[in-house]
């Protein structure tokens, strides 16, 4: 009897989405973790302070702004102060646990990067109650392989999303105070973690006034959450800003540090002439962005070229989908509309699109204000949500997921940045290799 | 109480505001009356808006205009000017003492907020602030009986000082029916467009010289200067407090407790926490409110004190607006205090709807 309650509950574990969310995380961590070495400096950091920085000092992408930039603040100085300071703060701790190198840059970063994977799982989950499309979200967010690049080195990103999702979760959870506190700590990530927050707010502000007949009671329902969010993240991250700002001595007042953040932000503009990838390219299959290299490393052998080291920047299939899934989201929220339904797992997903990846539309157009397409890197895990959403259901639009699926696993092996010399074999005898 | 009895304190107050700031005394104090004579549409005639910029709303602009044709010379044009405080002055106290007879509040507080209070005397004749309070409680008074004519009537103070916008929403919310609201808005927001787009049309540099100058100023008097301690800082002070404001007015606005003049109250005083610009006059604006509440606030006399305080220091200060001297301390005490007596009014309404209930 004892033999089969076991046998049950192990069954059962194995029906837990949750199971497989954690599996799919640490796998990822773990092909995180395996390529941190790659590449290795060859200069000491000593050399590796100041522009410009030489391909020795092993610095992938905007690395070479953050490394030199931490070195300097573990000598007391305040720098880079036109971002706050919680990534650097992260990749600080690694380099005190793990030294100057590699590991200590990016392992932080790395598992945040990871974690994201799990969180994106549970949020799916609660919106929509579907283990299947918690797995698959997760999934195809695992396998963006430009995410993966992006979150697997020492940048401000990684940790940024990871403590927007848990925010997000959260908020879902409504433990409105404990949202805000972790989205305080996302702010003091990355300031940009601004547009989730907001999004959030908006979708809050939506669904209220939909299920509210007064609109005063509504609002007055809203601004209860509003307070209790945004006040804690506030609290949060002025508390983060005045304690990098005291302790190192950059700004009289953490006020005075957001005014420094804010014209730093406001003064990127690009002129004519500039060569800008506006929002369109990061999403448009036909007119993409150039694949950007952020550290690659080539080698000929037998007349064959291909890279070692290939950290790129590039469009995935998931990205591709981004205009279907708005789309297609504008279209059930209208035909739930119309049945008298609120159309709750559409507007969070809207109003999340809308607010990472829309505002960067009138912020290039207009303002013109310098973009990039890894920005859109806070808008992938909802259109990995979404996406599987459209195609969930019937045998053939679900058979054409999983090969959309399997698409991205497809260009995640082909992209993916340190490859085994057997993969590289194998790939170059397809002619896949890159 | 008799109404006289009110009178024979406002108006001898009244004279003593007329003579510490004439510019006929070497030691005045200081009043913006006296240098609007230098300004064109005063000094040298020019009509306002058309001829010469003046930045503040239009009705503002013609009295200004009016009291130097009547004045000829700066005695004549701050005796002008001082008379026509004077009978919007009389039109205030009328005006607070008739809804104070309604709510039935002791009269007696109208002479302490009205006549007696430092600001009052420091404040009358000084800026446009009491024909701007006068226009707006006569508008309240007549809000249940003669809409119309209180929509025309907010409509004029918006157009002396714009300020009473953010009363609208609590004005409106005490007004039945959506076609009541709308025809109440469209009255009063219409005269003050109408009258700006005639304005503009004539010259088109009204907008950035009499409404959009403002924007350019730093902070004044504001207790945020406390996190904004350097003034290249003070734009992003300047969008902490719209969004400070945007908030605060928010939550009054939402607010279900209190009557016309206790929201009025809150609205205001919610507006001149925020704002990144109070000036000491403007606490003219809310001692009408403070006397229908029906009870002397125990900070209100610190204040008065603290807002009395920032123009007897503010021309020995020489930097005055810098974080650290002395009217700047004065306005952070005074930011205390009106904070206090803000949430005291809404503790006390909270508990007054407590007592209803049981």
């Amino acid at each position: 009897m004892h033999r089969l309650r076991s046998i049950s509950g192990r069954k059962a574990f194995l029906k837990d989405h949750r199971f497989w969310l954690i599996i799919l995380t640490i796998g990822i961590a773990l092909m995180k973790l395996a390529i941190i070495p790659y590449p290795w400096p060859e200069l000491p950091p000593s050399k590796c302070m100041e522009s410009p920085l030489e391909t020795g000092c092993a610095l992938i992408f905007d690395e070479a702004h953050y490394i030199p930039a931490v070195r300097k603040m573990l000598k007391g100085l305040a720098v880079n102060n036109e971002h706050p300071p919680l990534s650097k703060a992260l990749m600080i701790l690694g380099i005190l646990i793990f030294g100057d190198n590699p590991y200590g840059w990016r392992t932080l970063i790395t598992l945040s990067g990871a974690l994201s994977i799990y969180l994106l799982g549970e949020i799916a989950y609660q919106l929509t109650g579907s283990k299947k499309l918690s797995l698959l979200a997760a999934s195809f967010f695992a396998f963006d392989i430009s995410s993966f690049n992006l979150s697997s080195i020492a940048m401000l990103d990684a940790p940024a999303l990871m403590f927007s999702l848990l925010s997000a979760l959260l908020f879902l959870r409504r433990r409105w105070i404990l949202s805000g506190l972790v989205m305080g700590l996302a702010l003091l990530s990355k300031t940009s973690s601004l547009f989730v927050l907001a999004a959030l707010l908006i979708y809050k502000l939506f669904e209220r006034a939909y299920h509210v007949d007064r609109i005063d009671d509504a609002l007055r329902k809203w601004v209860f959450i509003f307070e209790r969010v945004s006040f804690a993240a506030l609290a949060v991250m002025l508390a983060g800003l005045a304690i990098y700002d005291y302790s190192l001595n950059a700004y009289d007042t953490p006020f005075e540090h957001l005014d420094y953040i804010l014209n730093y932000h406001s003064s990127l503009t690009f002129k004519e002439g500039d060569i800008v990838y506006m929002p369109l390219t990061w999403t448009n299959p036909f007119d993409q962005f150039p694949r950007m290299p952020y550290y690659a490393v080539s080698i000929e052998v037998d007349g064959k070229k291909y890279h070692t080291i290939a950290y790129f920047g590039l469009q995935t299939p998931l990205w591709w989908m981004t205009w279907l899934v708005i789309g297609y989201q504008l279209y059930t929220a209208y035909l739930d509309l119309r049945d008298k339904r609120f159309p709750s797992f559409e507007l969070f997903t809207l109003t999340w699109i809308a607010a990472n990846y829309l505002i960067y539309f009138p912020l290039a157009h207009i303002v013109r204000r310098w973009v990039y397409p890894f920005y859109f890197y806070m808008t992938v895990p909802v259109i990995a949500l979404a996406f599987p959403r459209i195609l969930e259901g019937e045998r053939i639009s679900e058979l054409m997921l999983y090969i959309m699926l399997g698409a991205q696993v497809l260009w995640f092996i082909i992209w993916f940045p340190v490859k085994p010399q057997w993969l590289i074999d194998f790939l170059l005898t397809l002619n896949l290799a890159i | 109480m008799k109404r006289e009895l009110i009178y024979s304190a406002a108006y001898p107050s009244f004279l003593l505001s007329y003579l510490i700031h004439h510019p006929g005394l070497r030691n005045r104090i200081y009043s913006d009356i006296v240098t609007f004579w230098f300004r064109p549409i005063a000094g040298r005639l020019k009509l306002p808006y058309i001829e010469a910029m003046f930045e503040y709303p239009p009705i503002s602009g013609f009295l200004t205009y009016l009291a130097a044709l009547i004045g000829g010379d700066i005695h004549g044009f701050y005796t002008a000017f001082s008379i026509i405080i004077l009978i919007f002055y009389t039109i205030l106290i009328e005006s607070t003492y008739r809804i104070a007879a309604e709510k039935r509040v002791n009269e007696f507080l109208l002479i302490i907020f009205l006549a007696l209070s430092p600001s009052m005397i420091l404040y009358s004749v000084y800026n446009f602030d009491v024909i701007f309070s006068a226009i707006l409680m006569s508008s309240l008074l007549l809000l249940k009986r003669r809409r119309s004519l209180s929509a025309i009537l907010f409509g004029l103070a918006m157009l002396t000082k714009w300020a009473n916008l953010i009363i609208l929403p609590v004005a409106l919310m005490l007004i039945e029916g959506w076609k009541n609201r709308i025809k109440y808005s469209m009255i009063s927001l219409g005269s003050f467009i109408s009258v700006n787009l005639i304005l503009y049309l004539i010259n088109p540099e009204l907008m950035p010289e009499t409404y959009l100058h403002h924007l350019e100023w730093g902070l004044e008097n504001a207790w945020f200067i406390v996190f904004f301690p350097n003034n290249a800082s003070w734009d992003t002070a300047k969008i902490f407090s719209f969004m400070l404001m945007g908030y605060g007015l928010l939550k009054v606005y939402l607010c279900k407790l209190g009557d016309l003049y206790e929201k009025s109250f809150m609205a205001y005083s919610v507006f001149l926490l925020t704002t990144y610009k109070f000036t000491p006059q403007m606490v003219v604006w809310i001692l009408p409110f403070l006397a229908l509440m029906n009870r002397i606030p125990w900070g209100y006399f610190m204040l008065e004190f603290a807002n009395a305080g920032i123009i007897l220091t503010w021309f020995d200060s020489p930097d005055p607006t810098r974080l650290g001297s002395l009217p700047q301390y004065l306005a952070i005490l005074r930011a205390i205090i009106l904070f206090y007596i803000l949430v005291d009014v809404y503790l006390g309404l909270k508990r007054r709807r407590a007592h209803a209930s049981a």
